[in-house]
């Protein structure tokens, strides 16, 4: 976080949420009071007072590729790894399947199929993402095929014996961070290209935080007891996309059939013409 | 239906299997049920959600409950709902029932005859569509999106949010419009979406959505139903009652139409929470799809 930045988005919120002019939010706030800001930094805020994550967030990482620390392989980039500590503490076979993945992953990864990818997947893959929120609900729209999510935030109990790519969401506040537990997964998710895996009984407990308006650091708490020999984390931020003003669409399926021409189109309705 | 059903229930009211003649043994253990989520019956305690079986039947007869609204005074159009309209997917005009494909009374209202006011290419492009050989080329059939209107009536039920600024609709079915309420613009016309590009506005009580930037390769209805690239869609939801909104939306497209036509239908209210349709898991359809498409070209083929 650059502090120069930092504090000018602190006082032009403030500014803003207590109505005064733009020519007010240019004077700079007395030492103390920005001390005490920084502190407890501005978020901006919902009518009922909670942080406000609407908008479009999008990772700077290349944890799709791999959560660990690695080097470019053809089809990923290289990145430095959102593992708290580095390890993935697999058991015995669990790493000898993860290390199978690996050598198999361009046809083995489920996202070789399009297949919707999981969570905690789906919110690092290299496609923004727009973020809704109601008192009740969070909703999460994707570029990537459409996929959404849906975090109710009232209370109500995961559906009892069904199993969802996605997982079933529920969400609560901790104080200014969103907390959602994430059960009910199927086994057939990858965490990222590289064979990162989990099994049925996978748990996850997402945070939201948010750090300044444009900042969101997103953490999850990983457990299976299938496969891991102990819960483990990782961690990121999020970056609001401030240049983008929708989110549009990246459908897996269709530009697959389109480039290995499965897909036969109707050349009369089929693209507008240039 | 046990809970464990439900995910694989609601995949496979993703398939034109049945219209078609899949055999339903190459199913096995998939209840046989498409109707359910179509039509008033979405009320009955068939299905399988955590929030239960919601208000009792009768008391919904004996009054229906007043519109909702948010704390601005708009209609509050959110929670979870699935059009009434039985047969909508297989034909918006009137047609009857014929094996493994339901009959619908038409949904048009708008030229008064209920017939969609094709041209008369693209009337003989859709006759074409509807052979059964050309099954594969429905494009829900490789798990697209359905497009604008299509997505309302598929049949499967969707949410509808209003979160500031927006109104959001959540499809069951893994697909997604954003509304945008602040009067911007549509999005480059270069920009061709299957889901298009939405914007939105109160008419009094009326949600007005107006879609462009569409990319033209969505049907209608799942026996081809035509339109292009060229298709504007303007969508009008009004609630009726708490329970129900009025859905209309009316289509105009020069390459198509010899004039804009409507459809209407009502959305109800359901009790429940969406499920998930992972239409690409498992799929067999598709491939019976090709098989029947392949076996026809044979045919065609052959002296």
């Amino acid at each position: 976080m650059h502090t120069a930045r930092h504090v000018t988005a602190v006082a032009l919120l403030a500014a803003v949420m207590s109505g005064a002019g733009p020519v007010a939010a240019q004077t700079p706030a007395r030492p103390a009071a920005q001390a005490r800001r920084a502190a407890a930094p501005a978020v901006p805020r919902t009518a009922e007072g909670k942080p406000n994550l609407q908008g479009i967030w999008r990772v700077r990482n290349a944890a799709a590729a791999d959560l660990q620390d690695h080097a470019a392989r053809l089809g990923m980039r290289p990145g430095m790894g959102v593992v708290e500590g580095g390890e993935i503490p697999y058991q015995p076979a669990a790493a000898r399947q993860k290390a199978e993945n690996y050598l198999k992953r361009d046809t083995a990864d489920p996202l070789a199929k399009c297949y919707l990818p999981g969570v905690p997947r789906i919110m690092y893959m290299d496609h923004p993402f727009h973020i809704f929120q109601t008192p009740t609900q969070i909703a999460m729209t994707f570029e990537w095929s459409h996929v959404f999510r849906v975090v109710p935030v009232n209370g109500s109990k995961p559906h009892e014996g069904i199993e969802f790519w996605m997982g079933d969401s529920r969400g609560r506040w901790d104080g200014d961070t969103l907390v959602v537990d994430v059960t009910n997964h199927n086994d057939r998710t990858w965490f990222d290209h590289a064979g990162n895996f989990h099994s049925e009984q996978l748990h996850l407990v997402e945070r939201y935080t948010l750090l300044d308006a444009d900042t969101l650091r997103y953490e999850v708490t990983i457990e299976d007891p299938k496969v891991f020999t102990r819960p483990w984390k990782i961690s990121m931020p999020l970056y609001r996309q401030k240049e983008m003003t929708r989110v549009l669409e990246y459908h897996c399926q269709a530009e697959t059939e389109e480039a290995n021409g499965a897909f036969e189109r109707d050349p009369r309705t089929w693209y507008p013409k240039p | 239906m046990t809970p464990a059903d439900a995910p694989r229930r609601s995949a496979i009211t993703t398939r034109r299997a049945l219209v078609h003649g899949l055999a339903l043994a190459a199913l096995v253990g998939l209840p046989p049920v498409v109707a359910p989520r179509s039509g008033p019956a979405i009320l009955a305690p068939t299905l399988v959600h955590a929030q239960g079986a919601g208000a009792p039947a009768a008391a919904r007869q004996a009054a229906p409950p007043p519109i909702r609204r948010m704390p601005d005074g708009k209609p509050d159009l959110s929670g979870v709902f699935q059009a009434a309209a039985p047969g909508s997917n297989q034909g918006l005009e009137p047609h009857e029932a014929v094996p493994n494909t339901p009959g619908g009374r038409g949904y048009i209202v708008d030229p008064p005859d209920g017939r969609l006011p094709y041209q008369p290419w693209a009337r003989a492009e859709n006759d074409a569509r509807s052979k059964p050989e050309r099954g594969y080329d429905d494009p829900t059939a490789h798990c697209f999106p359905a497009g604008v209107p299509r997505s309302f009536y598929v049949p499967s039920p969707f949410q509808i949010l209003q979160p500031p600024g927006y109104v959001l609709f959540l499809y069951e079915r893994m697909w997604w419009r954003s509304v945008p309420l602040d009067g911007r613009p549509h999005i480059p016309d270069a920009i061709r979406l299957w889901q298009g590009d939405s914007v939105g506005r109160w008419d009094g009580d009326t949600l007005v959505v107006d879609t462009a930037n569409l990319n033209g390769r969505a049907w209608l209805d799942e026996l081809g139903g035509v339109v292009t690239h060229a298709a504007r869609v303007v969508e009008r939801l009004t609630a009726t009652d708490g329970d129900t909104i009025r859905y209309e939306a009316t289509v105009t497209d020069p390459n198509v139409f010899t004039r804009p036509w409507t459809l209407r239908m009502d959305l109800r209210r359901m009790s429940t929470e969406l499920l998930e349709v992972a239409c690409l898991e498992d799929d067999q359809d598709l491939q019976h799809l090709k098989d029947v498409r392949d076996e026809a070209r044979r045919k065609q083929q052959q002296p």
